[in-house]
């Protein structure tokens, strides 16, 4: 029995918490819809005071199998939620549900089972962890012109490692990884090129991404005000194709309105009310470095 | 007269033809008729979350509307800039001719849009928007309600107006392709 299966364990007292708040929830982690994420968040955040990202969710909780434990803080979170104090009191507790079975069948020689189990225990996971140990890596991710810091909000980091892709969380433009070799760490965003680094420890510490001109000019534009709009529209011409399409997503992506170039040009030529809710999260370039496709979040 | 006859039976059989391909498109174009409102019909299409989520879009080009009406009667805003902003406001209806409420009057009476906003130009009026409800959903719009604040020189008035929203598909293009997606369009304002 190792920490996984504690996990796994938790996972499953994420969900009977979850069940108890929203009763008419049925089923397991496989029918987890996105508005059931959406809710966990919110439950999170009111119990636990405590923010945790839906792709936080999607790679951990979702997932069916988990080859590695999550962040320690993380599981704190969870451990929270189910009504312990964080994840090493939830590993405890449950070993100790676990030893009473075992030991059942001798109990003159309960007090001594337990403690040579707990004993053991300790031993397996200071060992466990030990020999487990990996050593973090802190990489700053910067704007290569700027030499500024990044929106942490507008880039995405993914490792990928035997195929497998893991998402990377960005807080304050530093992502943090543990170093092994031949892991690739991808980074993407609507604003800058994609970059690609492989892991190793001779990295530097700091990925530099070269942004996206045409992008960062759009960018611009949504949050200028009605000032300089003349010019605004010109450039708009030049840098937003003509089959341009803008697939804007309502909220909880219940629904998609569609813009071609003429109507989403107008809406940033004249700021508007709806322009301001709009968040971009993908742009798509022409081999003429037109903007030709842009997926925006209506917040 | 051999060939004469011919030609008489064959000027028969294309009499005959013409009648049937007449019949059989009258009845064709009926089933389309009595087929046509319900795939374009908004319940048909789309779950009462998405449509939640449809009106609550909408309310966002009524605030864009009263946001460009606002610039427009501004005495600050360009006669070039102005041209820019009604094409705008005419984007966000389904018709350019449709009729609004001349909130300028005590009676409220109705007015058509491309009036309207001759009639307020350099009035300098803001306007402001809350209290949103949105009706029952009918076959190709709905109606939402709000409340609408206008001040102008220190002036506030309060009204609550009933504003018409079509949602249906519509062949837009995109450079060169065209494609049928469904939009949004303000329409008719009322009073309750």
């Amino acid at each position: 029995m190792n920490l996984i299966d504690v996990f796994y364990k938790l996972k499953n007292d994420v969900l009977l918490t979850y069940q108890k708040q929203y009763p008419y929830f049925e089923g397991n982690w496989k029918t987890f819809s996105s508005q059931d994420i959406q809710n966990l968040i919110d439950l999170i955040a009111v119990q636990v005071k405590q923010t945790v990202s839906e792709k936080w969710i999607y790679t951990h909780l979702k997932v069916e199998t988990n080859d590695k434990l999550p962040r320690k803080d993380m599981l704190d979170i969870l451990s929270q939620l189910v009504g312990y104090s964080g994840w090493d009191e939830y590993v405890f507790k449950w070993k100790q549900e676990v030893v009473p079975n075992v030991v059942q069948p001798k109990r003159n020689y309960n007090v001594v089972f337990s403690l040579g189990f707990i004993g053991l225990f300790l031993i397996g996971f200071f060992s466990y962890r030990y020999l487990n140990r990996e050593e973090v890596q802190t990489i700053e991710v910067k704007n290569a012109f700027t030499e500024e810091q990044i929106n942490s909000e507008e880039v995405k980091a993914v490792m990928i490692e035997n195929n497998v892709e893991t998402p990377i969380e960005i807080v304050d433009s530093k992502i943090q990884i543990t170093t092994k070799d031949s892991a690739k760490i991808v980074l993407k965003s609507p604003y800058y090129k994609d970059k690609t680094i492989v892991v190793g420890k001779e990295n530097s510490n700091t990925i530099s991404l070269q942004p996206d001109d045409y992008a960062m000019m759009l960018k611009g534009f949504m949050k200028s005000d009605i000032k300089d709009w003349e010019t605004r529209k010109e450039q708009l011409q030049k840098i937003l194709a003509d089959d341009l399409e803008v697939l804007v997503m309502l909220k909880n992506d219940l629904g998609i309105e569609y813009f071609n170039k003429q109507e989403f040009s107008e809406k940033l030529i004249v700021p508007s009310v709806a322009l301001k809710r709009m968040k971009v999260i993908d742009i798509q370039s022409n081999d003429k470095d037109e903007i030709k496709f842009i997926r925006i979040i209506q917040e | 007269m051999k060939l004469n006859l011919y030609e008489l039976y064959k000027n028969k059989m294309f009499t005959r033809s013409c009648l049937f391909l007449f019949i059989l498109s009258t009845f064709s174009l009926f089933g389309q008729n009595e087929n046509s409102p319900s795939s374009s019909a908004i319940k048909a299409n789309f779950t009462i979350a998405s449509i939640k989520a449809y009106q609550e879009s909408a309310t966002l080009k009524i605030e864009d509307y009263y946001q460009y009406l606002t610039l427009l009667s501004s005495d600050l805003t360009s006669e070039t800039l102005k041209a820019e902003i009604k094409t705008s406001i005419f984007r966000l209806f389904e018709s350019e001719n449709v009729m609004v409420i001349d909130f300028t009057l005590i009676e409220n009476s109705p007015i058509s849009l491309p009036d309207l906003i001759e009639k307020i130009a350099n009035k300098n009026y803001i306007f402001s928007l809350s209290n949103y409800e949105s009706s029952i959903v009918a076959i190709d719009y709905w109606t939402t309600q709000y409340q609408l604040t206008i001040s102008q020189n220190n002036k506030r008035t309060e009204v609550r107006y009933y504003q018409k929203v079509a949602f249906k598909p519509v062949i837009k293009s995109f450079g060169a392709s065209k494609k049928e997606v469904w939009t949004l369009f303000l329409g008719e304002i009322t009073l309750p």
